[in-house]
């Protein structure tokens, strides 16, 4: 029975991963029928994760506020946001207007806001840490950098068009073929895995057959 | 309808608990199209001819090399600087009595990066309790999250102190990615954690979660598929991996010679790739020089390898 455990979930993942790849070249609705029903399976499924998910954040938090772990505040701010919300959606519903709607609004999108906003500074350290010349590669990194920069000022552009040149040649050239052989390098990975996955070889997501 | 375009639905109806009535509306169209029209719907898109043929080419060069592995013939795989920091990574953490920290990314378990990552996370977590050292890996996605918790799970039954796996160190954050990107980079100020692996697939929260490890003088190792944040992590990690060097790791890892064979595998498809590239640009040449039909069978070519629009 337990091997059977371990072999249904493989046998599912192998005639449905055959199936998918299969239906990208069949046109034919009698396979684009069931592929359009599996799609629909998602949502379903996804719903059934999150609640799991919440129920396993609930666990983790409701342990350590119970046992007053250390920071044990934050984790009753993190439950009490989440079921005050949820109660909220709940009771109010989720209409536009509301008192979820509002909440979402006034609180959730300007505390998003104002993390995102921090890349900013981010990107500034980032940068300040990157275009340093200690080498020979970083040099050239930092040249670049300085006329790709350059030529996006739209100033530079009219005064001086040979950086604005050099500009789109970097990025439209030695760029473009840099990040296109890093795009076929993870597609060829990212199709092994697949493969992989789909015949048993690498049964890692799987667990351990017990 | 004929009874071989009833299989799949009855296959789908039977075995896996599809009900007929819903397929009726979404298959209903196209079976009313075929009444409709004097010709049958197509069983084959001869667009995707090229599309085909280098899946089956993967397919081919990957059951070469894993037919090569098991006769004994491994490939030999170049070193890679930030596999071989792994190891010292968790050491570090163990010598500073530290916990290690280790993002698996934002996609779910069904993208590939992830299930690379889920590979990796098994062998540093196996080191991690053998030098008894706390692994944290907090889950952007709910779906990767019970995985990611069976994974850890077994490389500490794997070392021998299934005792001291603690599930609430595998937790599920939240799948809004800027709260997770807080809730980890909380993580990292408030417990000062030694040593991050950002290993995954990654969007804009890279730079938050990177640099705020950087800012705590954390040891970081990222390998990610994505690369518009390769930059970002090259910037402030002290390893990355870049690109498909992530699936190379974790076929490594794995140990096992038929994983590391379809790195060997990557090499053939590429050299066919690198093949087709050189014969565009030689009858591009040749077409622009002025030879006949030069142009004509780069047409061709293209129209090959490339799905039409």
């Amino acid at each position: 029975m337990q091997r059977l455990g371990y072999r249904l979930p493989f046998a599912v993942m192998l005639v449905l991963g055959v199936f998918i790849v299969a239906q990208h070249y069949i046109p034919h609705p009698s396979v684009q029928g069931p592929v359009s029903a599996i799609k629909q399976w998602k949502q379903p499924v996804n719903a059934f994760i999150i609640f799991t998910g919440i129920l396993g954040l609930a666990a983790v938090h409701g342990r350590r506020v119970l046992r007053r772990e250390r920071r044990w505040g934050y984790s009753a701010i993190t439950l009490g946001s989440m079921f005050a919300m949820s109660f909220v959606g709940f009771v109010f519903g989720i209409a536009d207007g509301g008192v979820f709607q509002a909440w979402f609004t006034y609180l959730i999108t300007p505390i998003e806001a104002t993390v995102f906003s921090l890349l900013a500074f981010y990107i500034a350290s980032a940068a300040f840490r990157a275009f340093r010349a200690r080498s020979a590669h970083a040099t050239v990194l930092l040249a670049s950098a300085v006329v790709v920069m350059l030529g996006l000022i739209p100033f530079v552009e009219n005064a001086c068009p040979l950086i604005a040149s050099t500009s789109s040649f970097l990025l439209e050239y030695p760029n473009t073929a840099a990040k296109r052989a890093i795009v076929i390098g993870v597609a060829l990975g990212a199709i092994s895995v697949a493969i992989q996955t789909i015949f048993g070889l690498d049964r890692t997501v799987l667990g351990k057959e017990r | 309808m004929n009874c071989r375009s009833l299989l799949p639905w009855v296959f789908f109806s039977l075995v896996l608990g599809i009900p007929m009535p819903a397929l009726a509306g979404q298959a209903g169209e196209g079976v009313a199209q075929a009444a409709t029209s004097s010709d049958s719907p197509p069983w084959w898109n001869p667009k995707r001819a090229g599309n085909l043929s280098a899946l089956l080419l993967i397919c081919g060069a990957l059951a070469y090399t894993a037919s090569r592995a098991k006769r004994g013939k491994v490939p030999y795989i170049r070193p890679i600087a930030g596999l071989d920091s792994l190891a010292d990574a968790v050491g570090r953490a163990a010598e500073k009595g530290r916990s290690v920290l280790y993002c698996p990314g934002l996609h779910s378990i069904g993208n590939p990066a992830t299930m690379a990552s889920m590979s990796l996370l098994g062998s540093i977590a196996e080191r991690c309790a053998r030098l008894r050292t706390r692994i944290e890996v907090p889950n952007y996605d709910p779906m990767t999250w019970p995985v990611a918790q069976e994974v850890v799970r077994e490389a500490y039954e794997r070392s021998g102190r299934p005792e001291e796996f603690r599930p609430q160190d595998v937790p599920y954050v939240s799948s809004r990615f800027l709260a997770y990107a807080s809730a980890v980079a909380g993580t990292m100020t408030r417990e000062r954690t030694a040593t991050n692996f950002f290993i995954g697939h990654f969007y804009s929260e890279a730079l938050i979660l990177a640099e705020t490890g950087a800012a705590t003088g954390a040891l970081q190792i990222a390998a990610t598929d994505s690369e518009a944040q390769l930059p970002f992590f090259i910037t402030t990690c002290d390893h990355t991996l870049i690109g498909e060097e992530l699936f190379a790791a974790a076929a490594t890892v794995s140990g096992d010679p038929t994983a590391r064979s379809t790195i060997a595998a990557h090499d053939i498809v590429k050299l066919v790739g690198i093949g087709f590239i050189v014969a565009g640009m030689a009858l591009s040449l040749l077409a622009l020089c002025g030879l006949e039909g030069a142009s004509e069978l780069r047409e061709r070519l293209t129209a090959l390898l490339v799905e039409a629009r």
